[in-house]
């Protein structure tokens, strides 16, 4: 080997170790799990100069070989990115069951209880035949956890309902949502389950905004690969619905609307937020002007329900909706079941397995 | 910290260079013996006390049996007493592992057979005894090579001990080498051992023909870029602090030979055993009862290198009964047929070889054998076709660099053209570097 090879292969080394030298001090959140080697390994593998395009880098060269699944992303034959759901445990399960159940003695009702799979359990068709089997069993789940409610809360199974349309635009390709065509057929299964009129699709003008989107889930790595989505508004136009929805912040604040659906595409970064906005803590939703609104109903929910709570609130005169994890004690409190003539669960199984503050329950007024 | 990790490429290796450059000629064994010790409690944290009380046991020896040099029953004490302990680390060791789940306790390994050969060479007078405690532990626990060797004699002490001057152009040449190893490593041989994973629970569930052809292949290929990228990462650290190990693998799988096939397999490992075992046991008759029960006693020691397990017994017994076939009937056979067909054969025979090396049990063999015959076993199962799918690119590179082409093509441009050469050099290391980089952030 000539000198000069000899001094570039040893710079290359020594210039690396120098960038991560000097990167170690720019690192902004230095990890605090693990032993120190650990802890020194991930800070210098946070300090790597060029670190996103390595990785993708190295994506790219997995993609091209075949690989189509990148950490708990799996990318459908048509462009869907599908997210596996964490394995929870079953602490998780136990949790939500003995909260959910105190809550229905205490207050003795008997409340409703919905898991929306995501588009990983139910899109199986962009799946390859084996790959499905790498992903989290979602039905299995769902089932395990209705079962532990024996008949003390109304479960309400839409796995079959998805699964049936499961060729529709029903989730985002690149959210880890429903779409609004999704939520439709979720709000026909919930109408059945708490016996009211569904109200027909016919009944709604579609507009279709935001095109060309991509979602959360589309890194840039991911992009390359994924269908673009667009938003679709159902508004109910089948009579006069004037809905009035108050946005209630975790700081005492709060908004109000006239609208589920926000036109000015420019207004969000996340495109999913032109639907009931950002989602806040704890959302009123009075619809007075509709002659088939009828009764009340508490929702404990998550995301999931932006998809189809537009759809509800034309049958409901009042809706609260509560996101356990993001509402305060304060905000908690105002709230009286007793003023409701139901109350529904309702979470997306991804949400769910992470865990939901089901314990703040106690806080309701 | 491993030695494949980032801290050491970017944060240990640099320092432990600079410092060892800087340090003048005298003292460069002491920093060297002082690097070679933090790696090891670096690396080791859990047993680096017991490993700095073994290499201080082991130096008091040897300085006791320089002293009692004259003294037989004395010496040959110590020498015994020094068979005995180290061959106890190495049990002790295995079989914690073996109950643990861990891996074969490589640096284990390397300390103390280095040292039972240290002993020997010393009392036979083979060696010179090292009286100087940072070259002694330079000798025993070199940091580059605890991982997975290779195998140090004693013979080649002066590679350890003297003449550390600095040279630019063999610390290139090091790096290289130890970049080529890595990327061996990370870059092969862990994607291998995730696909092996895969395809082991994969034929857990419904084993198939291409199944377990498949898993045979890869186990090999992993073996392969596992153990000769640690050894080619050993070589090359040693070229950067000034010594020359031994090679300890060349392209195994390509022999013409079973024979051939040992000797090139874990080279270091088999030498040992065949000097300080083999050599030992054969008498100037060299019968064929002695020829056949030494054989079998070599293979299956160097089974054991890899653990105390049943398999690796079995894996050693295999070799040697076709090493004994070969040397008895078919020696001049595979010596006339084409070398192509010789090593066809020899690339089958050890390549089943690879299904007892990494079956978990005599039940597993068997079925791995049936199912490669079709016996009871589906041509293909969905989850063998998915994972081919995922794994496309690992299995041809995988190929590819385990047989001799492009190692051959280095060294055509080494011969034709330095020059030439060194841009290959520094294009490769650039190009290895980033992947090893990107797979390891």
């Amino acid at each position: 080997m000539k000198k000069f090879a000899a001094v570039l292969i040893t710079a290359m080394i020594i210039s690396v170790s120098v960038s991560v030298f000097f990167n170690v001090f720019s690192v902004k959140s230095l990890p605090s799990e693990g032993t120190v080697l650990e802890k020194i390994e991930k800070t210098i593998s946070l300090s790597i100069p060029l670190r996103e395009d390595l990785s993708e880098l190295m994506d790219s060269i997995r993609y091209l070989s075949g690989v189509r699944r990148f950490e708990n992303i799996y990318i459908g034959s048509s462009g869907s990115l599908l997210l596996d759901i964490e394995k929870p445990s079953s602490r998780i399960f136990s949790l939500a069951e003995n909260y959910i159940l105190n809550f229905a003695e205490e207050k003795q009702i008997k409340p409703y209880f919905m898991l929306v799979p995501t588009s990983s359990a139910i899109l199986q068709q962009e799946i390859d035949t084996f790959a499905a089997e790498d992903f989290y069993n979602q039905r299995n789940m769902i089932n395990n956890m209705y079962s532990r409610f024996h008949g003390k809360v109304r479960t309400t199974d839409i796995y079959q309902t998805l699964y049936d349309h499961r060729d529709e635009y029903i989730y985002y390709h690149t959210e880890n949502l429903p779409t609004s065509l999704g939520g439709y057929y979720i709000y026909g299964e919930l109408c059945s389950r708490l016996g009211i009129e569904q109200n027909k699709i016919d009944s709604f003008s579609a507009a279709f905004v935001a095109h060309g989107f991509y979602g959360n889930l589309a890194t840039d790595f991911l992009r390359p690969y994924s269908s673009p989505d667009f938003i679709s508004f159902y508004e109910y136009t089948e009579e006069k619905n004037d809905p009035v929805i108050e946005y209630k912040n975790a700081n005492g604040t709060s908004v109000v609307s006239k609208s589920f659906f926000v036109y000015d595409e420019n207004k969000y970064t996340r495109k999913t937020d032109m639907v009931l906005g950002k989602l806040s803590p704890v959302i009123e939703i009075v619809c007075s002007g509709n002659s088939s609104t009828d009764g009340s109903i508490l929702i404990f929910g998550d995301e999931s329900a932006k998809s189809w709570l537009p759809f509800l609130a034309t049958n409901f005169e009042k809706i609260t909706f509560v996101q356990l994890n993001s509402a305060t004690e304060n905000l908690l409190s105002e709230i009286y079941t007793e003023n409701y003539d139901q109350v529904l669960f309702a979470y997306s199984a991804s949400d769910f397995v992470l865990g939901i503050d089901f314990e703040k329950l106690e806080y309701l007024g | 910290m491993n030695i494949n990790s980032l801290t050491f490429l970017y944060l240990f290796l640099p320092a432990a260079l600079v410092v060892f450059n800087l340090t003048p000629k005298t003292f460069k064994n002491t920093v060297l013996a002082f690097i070679s010790i933090t790696f090891l409690v670096l690396s080791q944290p859990g047993n680096a006390v017991f490993f700095i009380f073994d290499i201080l046991l082991q130096f008091i020896i040897s300085e006791a049996m320089f002293k009692n040099f004259e003294k037989e029953k004395t010496k040959k004490f110590l020498l015994i007493f020094s068979i005995i302990f180290n061959s106890a680390v190495i049990i002790v060791f295995s079989v914690s592992n073996q109950l643990t789940g861990g891996f074969a306790p490589f640096a284990a390994m390397v300390i103390s057979f280095t040292a039972i050969g240290y002993f020997v060479d010393f009392y036979k007078k083979e060696a010179a005894p090292i009286r100087s405690l940072p070259d002694f532990v330079v000798f025993l626990a070199f940091f580059g090579k605890l991982a997975r060797g290779p195998l140090v004699r004693a013979k080649d002490i002066k590679y350890f001990c003297e003449d550390r001057s600095f040279s630019l152009v063999e610390t290139g040449n090091g790096l290289y080498l130890f970049i080529r190893g890595l990327a061996k490593y990370v870059v092969l041989a862990i994607p291998l051992v995730q696909l092996h994973e895969k395809l082991f629970i994969a034929n857990s569930e419904e084993i198939s023909v291409i199944g377990a052809w498949l898993d045979m292949v890869v186990f090999s290929m992993m073996i392969f870029f596992d153990l000769s990228g640690f050894c080619d990462m050993a070589r090359g650290l040693g070229k950067c602090f000034g010594m020359d190990l031994p090679k300890n693998f060349y392209f195994p799988f390509q022999s013409p030979s079973v024979s051939d096939f040992l000797d090139r397999f874990n080279m270091t490992v088999t030498g040992f055993f065949r000097h300080y075992i083999y050599d030992v046991l054969r008498n100037d008759k060299n019968s064929k009862p002695q020829f056949i029960v030494n054989t079998l006693l070599i293979c299956m020691l160097c089974g054991i290198w890899f653990g105390i397990e049943m398999n690796f017994i079995i894996w050693g017994f295999y070799i040697a009964v076709f090493i004994i076939i070969e040397e008895l009937f078919l020696r001049r056979f595979l010596l006339e047929i084409p070398h192509f067909f010789a090593r066809i054969y020899t690339f089958a025979i050890t390549m089943f070889s690879m299904v007892i090396f990494s079956a978990s049990g005599t039940n597993s063999i068997v079925s791995s054998y049936k199912a490669m015959f079709g016996i009871n076993a589906p041509m293909l199962t969905d989850s063998v076709s998915y994972i081919i799918s995922q794994n496309m690119l690992v299995l041809i590179v995988g190929a590819f660099f385990m047989i001799s082409a492009f190692s051959m093509f280095v060294h055509y441009l080494n011969r034709k053209s330095s020059v030439l050469f060194s841009v290959f050099a520094v294009v490769e290391s650039a190009v290895l570097l980033i992947l090893i980089t990107a797979e390891l952030i």
